[in-house]
């Protein structure tokens, strides 16, 4: 994944960065990202930020780090917290700003659910930071959320729908003009309402996606579906429970085996699954009737994001006319413009 | 009394619709046009008056629009205009249609993915259309959109009207035996009252807000419709 900078012509600022990031202590990376490997963490020059967001913040404004660290000595905070250790926060209970809560237990709490969705965790743990705050201006709030949602993101750095759900929760919830009120607990718990009724909207998303799709699907048709998305399953089980007559071929999804995950699922719900090696999905888009994916993310340009071999399919299915279909959640939607496959490397 | 206003207030709108939409005739068609038409609307006749009116020089080809022929109406109100109108039966259109630079019809409905609700036959015409690059533009006022999206077009947006449309049952009686009890009678009409034309079809669609591509749509359904009312159906408690 390190190797993949030199396509991008980024390649060329990090690599002087890169000079001067390797005098500075750069902290492991947690045991949570795996997936990152440590030549990763030499070339992110701010650790705690994952360096996909860092790239981004500049584009469209959101507070970045420097101006954090200018606000935290603003108001007299010790500039050490904003930039912490990634380590410290991930030991349980570690105290950020001092105030006794941890943003990213909570996120743990939330995702011992096993159905929700990481995105949804991380807007209900933002939603609780604001209940337990103990600010008393705006600014010092807006600062909390923001370092909260920060070490969110870098709990994950890799996960598209994590980060586009947290900037959507910023945004939907400081948009409000209401901020102008003078007295500062009703602005809060304005902001409350619009977190919970977010929260709420995003939890929802899944059953109102699997019933608006019920549509799509008729009697004898024959769906092709890529990769795990619990949307699409959702959307699927729906549609067996209203007696629906159809089936469907899912691919085998390798290396993760995501296809084999699915099928079982959905033999459990009774519906005929075929399961088909990657190569089969030409020999027989024939015979389907639309393909059905989810996404990680939804970029600007109205295309998807997902796993590997969803392009293929797609670009099958359109030379044959079948439709392909999305089923993705509003809070994936990610200020992303890929131009072209590589511009995906940062994220993967 | 805000319900009173509003109500006159869209009354109102859905009869201006059509000299709003005649506005924008000018800035589509120009000197020594061919245009191409199929069946009768009320708009595109609004609409080509308006561009004659401005001194435009063109002529239009009439589709008649079988079985309800309203092409023919169409015809004798262009020729009274002093539109130099030819008209011609529908099976032609393939044929005519390298002649002609401009289709221009009317819709029954638009859907929120931009496609079109057209009197039968027009889909025949968006495919020689799109087979000879020409573009295919759908007048329709704004009370004509709908938030659904069709998704069995065939089926649940149609409707079927009388087979005596197209055979006189007097002449064909010894076919078409409804008595139940002996078998199934050999011969059946089938009389589609619309055809679905998919967005990808339509060029332009000329509302009273302005000239729209299909995929534009979305828009202005999040603009007329409240979002309670995109899906048109009993919900039931999941």
């Amino acid at each position: 994944m390190s190797g993949g900078w030199y396509r991008s012509a980024s390649f060329i600022l990090d690599k002087q960065r890169n000079g001067s990031v390797l005098k500075a202590e750069s902290s492991p990376m947690s045991p949570a990202t795996m997936a990152t490997e440590n030549p990763q963490s030499q070339q992110n020059p701010n650790p705690q930020i994952s360096l996909y967001y860092q790239t981004r913040a500049a584009h469209h404004a959101v507070v970045t780090s420097d101006w954090l660290a200018q606000a935290h000595a603003a108001i007299g905070r010790h500039p050490e917290d904003a930039v912490s250790d990634n380590s410290s926060l991930k030991s349980a209970g570690a105290e950020e700003s001092g105030n006794g809560f941890s943003v990213v237990d909570e996120f743990n709490n939330w995702r011992k659910q096993p159905d929700l969705a990481e995105a949804v965790a991380a807007i209900r743990a933002l939603a609780s930071v604001i209940r337990s705050s103990q600010a008393t201006t705006m600014m010092e709030l807006e600062i909390e959320l923001k370092k909260a949602s920060d070490s969110l993101k870098s709990w994950d750095t890799a996960s598209i729908s994590l980060t586009a759900g947290c900037d959507l929760f910023m945004r939907y919830v400081t948009r409000t003009s209401a901020l102008e009120y003078e007295d500062f607990n009703s602005a809060k718990s304005r902001l409350l309402e619009r977190a919970e009724r977010f929260g709420e909207i995003s939890y929802k998303a899944r059953k109102i996606i699997a019933m608006l799709s019920q549509e799509f699907i008729f009697d004898g048709c024959t769906i092709l579906v890529h990769g795990f998305s619990r949307v699409v399953l959702e959307v699927l089980r729906t549609a067996a429970q209203n007696r629906k007559l159809f089936r469907v071929f899912c691919t085998e999804g390798r290396p993760d085996r995501t296809g084999l995950r699915l099928s079982n699922e959905l033999a459990k719900l009774d519906v005929p699954v075929k399961l088909l090696i990657d190569s089969a999905v030409a020999y027989s888009m024939d015979e389907v009737n639309m393909v059905f994916v989810g996404a990680d993310g939804v970029v600007e340009s109205g295309g998807i994001i997902n796993m590997m071999g969803t392009y293929q399919i797609a670009l099958v299915a359109k030379s044959l006319n079948k439709p392909v279909y999305v089923a993705a959640e509003s809070y994936k939607f990610a200020r992303l413009y890929p131009l072209d496959q590589k511009d995906m490397v940062p994220a993967l | 009394h805000f319900v009173i206003e509003a109500i006159k207030t869209l009354i109102e709108d859905i009869d201006s619709c059509h000299d709003q939409i005649a506005q924008e005739a000018v800035e589509h068609i120009h000197q020594n046009e061919v245009i191409l038409t199929f069946g009768r609307s009320r708009t595109v006749l609004k609409f080509l008056c308006a561009a004659k009116e401005k001194k435009r020089s063109f002529e239009v080809f009439i589709a008649e629009g079988a079985p309800r022929c309203q092409g023919h109406v169409l015809a004798k109100e262009l020729a009274g205009h002093g539109l130099k109108s030819t008209v011609i039966g529908d099976a032609a259109v393939f044929a005519i249609i390298s002649r002609v630079n401009l289709v221009i019809v009317g819709a029954h409905a638009v859907m929120a993915n931009g496609g079109v609700i057209v009197p039968i036959g027009m889909n025949m015409v968006a495919l020689a259309a799109r087979k000879h690059a020409i573009p295919f533009v759908v007048v329709a006022g704004i009370h004509k959109l709908c938030p659904l999206y069709p998704h069995n077009q065939e089926v649940s947006l149609n409707e079927m009207r009388s087979p005596s449309e197209l055979l006189e049952f007097g002449k064909f009686s010894n076919c078409m035996d409804y008595s139940t009890g002996v078998g199934a009678s050999p011969l059946h009409v089938a009389n589609p009252a619309f055809d679905y034309v998919p967005p990808e079809l339509v060029s332009l669609l000329i509302t009273d807000v302005g000239g729209h591509n299909p995929s534009y749509m979305y828009r202005l359904i999040a603009d007329y419709y409240s979002a309670d009312d995109y899906f048109l159906q009993e919900k039931h408690d999941s």
